[in-house]
């Protein structure tokens, strides 16, 4: 199976800080992969190795089937980036800019380029200077794909979006997905947008990753159980080692479980009690994934 | 000391020393210049005394100023209690031993009244406050003025004092007054001004010099050159055009015009200096002249060289031309834009981009000094001379010899060139100052150790041509080894 990137025994320390610990990781094409994890947690780090900007200390990571840090201009030119901080050339018009930026790619699409500036409302002769925060994000998002890339890497692409933009963008990126059968990675803390369109989760936490699941499989692994009990009251704490998270009050209770089928047979004989299940979502999982309290 | 403590810590920086002991430094030359007897003619129309009196105390006046003009605009300093009044004490207490330690030193060699030079040192202190108005261009522009014509009538200036100690000293307070009212009004506090203070972009200037650049751009219209070019492919030279479209592309057609408006300090300074020495010229000959003096002939800088021969002050300008090109703004990709090029790629844009800031230092030293000198030359009837050229073509080879040192620093100082804050602009201060001399060295040597031009001249090529080779050498060292974000 061709990998959009495959990455072993990844570590990066930035003097005394290990930014990356030991990351494994593999990525097929095509696939929508969400990239999550806190503050700090080595994300942007980890897309920069992908790009070949940043170098590890040890491991290697290969793009696109070729070493990230020797990518040449004929890979490059299938990927798009959107980083995490946007600066573009500010004296240029949004019209200029994307014109300078077509002339990298041999494939630009300029059609893709008009529907997307329509769809994301943006406003062609506009100075790049004077455009907002979600503008520019726009803008840069727009940069990023009309050259038809195999490989997509979103840092935080839809953070300063509003909510309808960000809707469409998330639409459109499932269409690349559809029409050019490309790999996106994305990194974002807007969840509930990343579970509308990845297939795959991977999480980050202090450098090393906890999770990496195909979200079906996340979702299957995680729920919430809403207990009665059919006699008397519930135990004032649980202690089955599937569970996460309780909120205990009376007849009823609440608990954030990794199950199996199995277990939820062998709770309801031991406890009497009737169980509603309901799945959870990647905003309530998150504390799960980053093995945090999710109370 | 606890009034005064908001100001001293405000100052206490080493921005501000170093930007201060530079500034006193200067100052000292060029009083101490203007002192001695052979000074240039013009020394009949000034009066060094009247200079350092007035001098050294503007020069505190803008530093302290600057560094309070940086931070009373910011977004918390408002809110901050009794800020204005706890500034405005430090600012006055600074001034007043400024001013008495300046009068300290001016004494015995002006003669007039020690209340009067304490009156007109205070003046000069608090209107200095403001003269670099970041909120009006107008104050700025006519501070300036008055400040150069200060200077250049200062023997008038001193004259009218000394006949009329009480008006000149209410003039003088009068002035101090509005400029220290100026600097502390509450409504200075809370306006937002148009353009980043100077001279100090330091700490509290980068939140405001980033909203500037913000609001300028989105108070004008794109005014860059479009791009006109095809896919650019993976060879590099179309890359480095895209270089020179990404860092001169933003001055448009009008960048020239734009640079020359921005330098119009000096252009005034050329007028006044014609209108002080015309000598038997006319105005528009005495213009010519003193343009032919700047650059050819100027006896401003007779201590660093002789009357006649190679001057310092063109090594000075040369070399520091040819840094600020390689340091500060140098042909190269902009970090802004993702390029898709290979880390080689990169390396091979930034090295060719570097040959081509060369060619332009080359033909802007051309142009300026031997187009524009020989032109303002020939306007006045002056002979023209071709006996200095292999000092400018030696200085300039050098130059371009060593300006890899320059993008070797831009590539490792990298953002902070960019932001030119607090600590870096002293580094690139003593960078400025220590690839001069550096400049001076070398040329010197190689005029004392090489005789002959034709072995001069194969010597200075093999030096570029290894310095060049040395330059590729750690570029693509650099690009296979570092992090690039």
């Amino acid at each position: 199976m061709a990998y959009a990137f495959e990455i072993h025994g990844l570590t990066k320390r930035f003097d005394t800080v290990t930014a990356l610990d030991g990351i494994d990781l593999r990525v097929g094409r095509p696939s929508i992969v969400g990239l999550l994890g806190r503050n700090g947690s080595g994300k942007t780090t980890l897309i920069q190795h992908l790009m070949g900007l940043q170098l590890p200390n040890e491991g290697t990571v290969t793009t696109l089937a070729r070493p990230s840090h020797a990518l040449r201009h004929d890979e490059l030119i299938h990927i798009g980036y959107v980083p995490q901080e946007i600066r573009l050339l500010d004296w240029m018009t949004v019209e200029q800019h994307l014109r300078y930026v077509s002339c990298f790619y041999p494939a630009w699409d300029t059609g893709r380029e008009q529907k997307l500036l329509a769809a994301l409302e943006l406003d062609s002769t506009k100075t790049v200077g004077t455009l907002s925060a979600g503008n520019l994000q726009k803008l840069a998002v727009i940069l990023a794909v009309c050259h038809h890339p195999d490989l997509l890497v979103l840092d935080e692409p839809v953070s300063d979006f509003d909510p309808i933009v960000r809707g469409r963008l998330l639409e459109f990126l499932l269409e690349l997905v559809r029409e050019d059968e490309a790999t996106i990675l994305v990194s974002s803390h807007v969840l509930r947008d990343v579970e509308r369109i990845v297939d795959w989760v991977v999480c980050l936490d202090k450098g090393r990753v906890v999770t990496d699941a195909s979200l079906d499989e996340l979702k299957e692994r995680y729920s919430e159980w809403r207990i009665v009990s059919t006699d008397g009251a519930l135990p004032a704490r649980f202690s089955e080692p599937y569970v996460l998270a309780q909120e205990v009050s009376g007849r009823q209770a609440r608990l954030v479980v990794r199950q199996s089928a199995a277990d939820v047979a062998a709770f309801r004989a031991a406890h009497a009690a009737e169980i509603t299940v309901h799945p959870l979502n990647l905003e309530e999982m998150f504390p799960l994934l980053v093995r945090e309290d999710p109370s | 000391m606890t009034l005064l403590r908001p100001f001293f810590l405000l100052i206490a920086r080493a921005s501000v020393f170093w930007i201060g002991a530079l500034t006193l430094l200067w100052l000292s030359v060029v009083v101490v210049g203007l002192a001695q007897p052979e000074a240039r003619p013009v020394a009949a129309l000034l009066d060094p005394g009247l200079i350092a009196l007035v001098g050294y105390p503007a020069a505190a006046g803008w530093l302290f100023g600057g560094v309070i003009q940086e931070f009373q605009h910011t977004s918390f300093a408002y809110q901050l209690p009794r800020v204005r009044p706890r500034l405005a004490f430090g600012f006055v207490m600074a001034g007043l031993v400024v001013a008495a330690l300046t009068v300290g030193l001016v004494s015995s060699v002006s003669s007039l009244g020690l209340p009067l030079m304490f009156a007109l040192s205070c003046g000069a202190y608090c209107a200095a406050g403001v003269l670099l108005d970041p909120l009006s261009r107008w104050v700025t522009g006519l501070n300036a003025l008055v400040l150069l014509v200060l200077t250049a009538r200062s023997q008038d200036v001193a004259g009218f004092a000394g006949d009329h100690p009480w008006p000149a000293a209410l003039i003088s307070c009068g002035v101090g007054t509005w400029g220290l009212r100026r600097l502390f009004a509450r409504s200075t506090f809370r306006r937002k001004p148009g353009r980043p203070t100077k001279p100090l972009p330091g700490r509290f200037a980068l939140e405001r010099s980033q909203d500037y650049e913000r609001q300028k751009q989105a108070q004008r219209r794109a005014q860059g050159t479009a791009w006109r070019a095809g896919y650019l492919g993976p060879d590099s030279w179309p890359w480095v055009r895209a270089a020179i479209h990404e860092t001169y592309g933003g001055l448009g057609r009008m960048g020239l015009v734009k640079a020359i408006n921005g330098a119009w300090g000096l252009l005034l300074l050329v007028l006044l200096s014609a209108w002080i020495d015309k000598g038997e010229f006319n105005y528009v000959e005495a213009v010519g002249r003193s343009l032919y003096d700047a650059l050819f002939r100027s006896p401003h800088v007779a201590p660093f060289g002789q009357e006649g021969g190679p001057y310092g002050m063109v090594l000075i300008v040369i070399a520091a031309a040819g840094l600020a090109m390689a340091l500060l703004r140098p042909v190269a990709l902009s970090g802004a834009v993702f390029h898709p090029l290979s880390r080689l790629q990169r390396a091979r844009v930034d090295y060719r981009g570097g040959l081509v800031d060369a060619a332009i230092l080359t033909v802007g030293v051309g142009l300026t000094f031997f187009v524009i000198g020989h032109g303002v030359g020939w306007l006045i009837g002056f002979e023209p001379r071709f006996d200095f050229m292999p000092y400018y073509f030696r200085v300039l080879l050098v130059t371009l010899i060593l300006m890899p040192l320059g993008h070797w620093g831009r590539l490792h100082l990298g953002e902070a060139t960019r932001r030119r804050t607090g600590n870096t602009l002293v580094g690139l201060v003593f960078g400025f100052v220590g690839f001069v001399f550096i400049v001076a060295v070398c040329t010197s040597a190689v005029a004392a150790i090489i005789t002959s031009p034709l072995v001069e001249l194969i010597v200075l090529t093999m030096a570029w041509a290894a310095s060049q080779r040395l330059y590729w050498t750690g570029l693509t060292g650099y690009y296979q080894r570092a992090d690039l974000a």
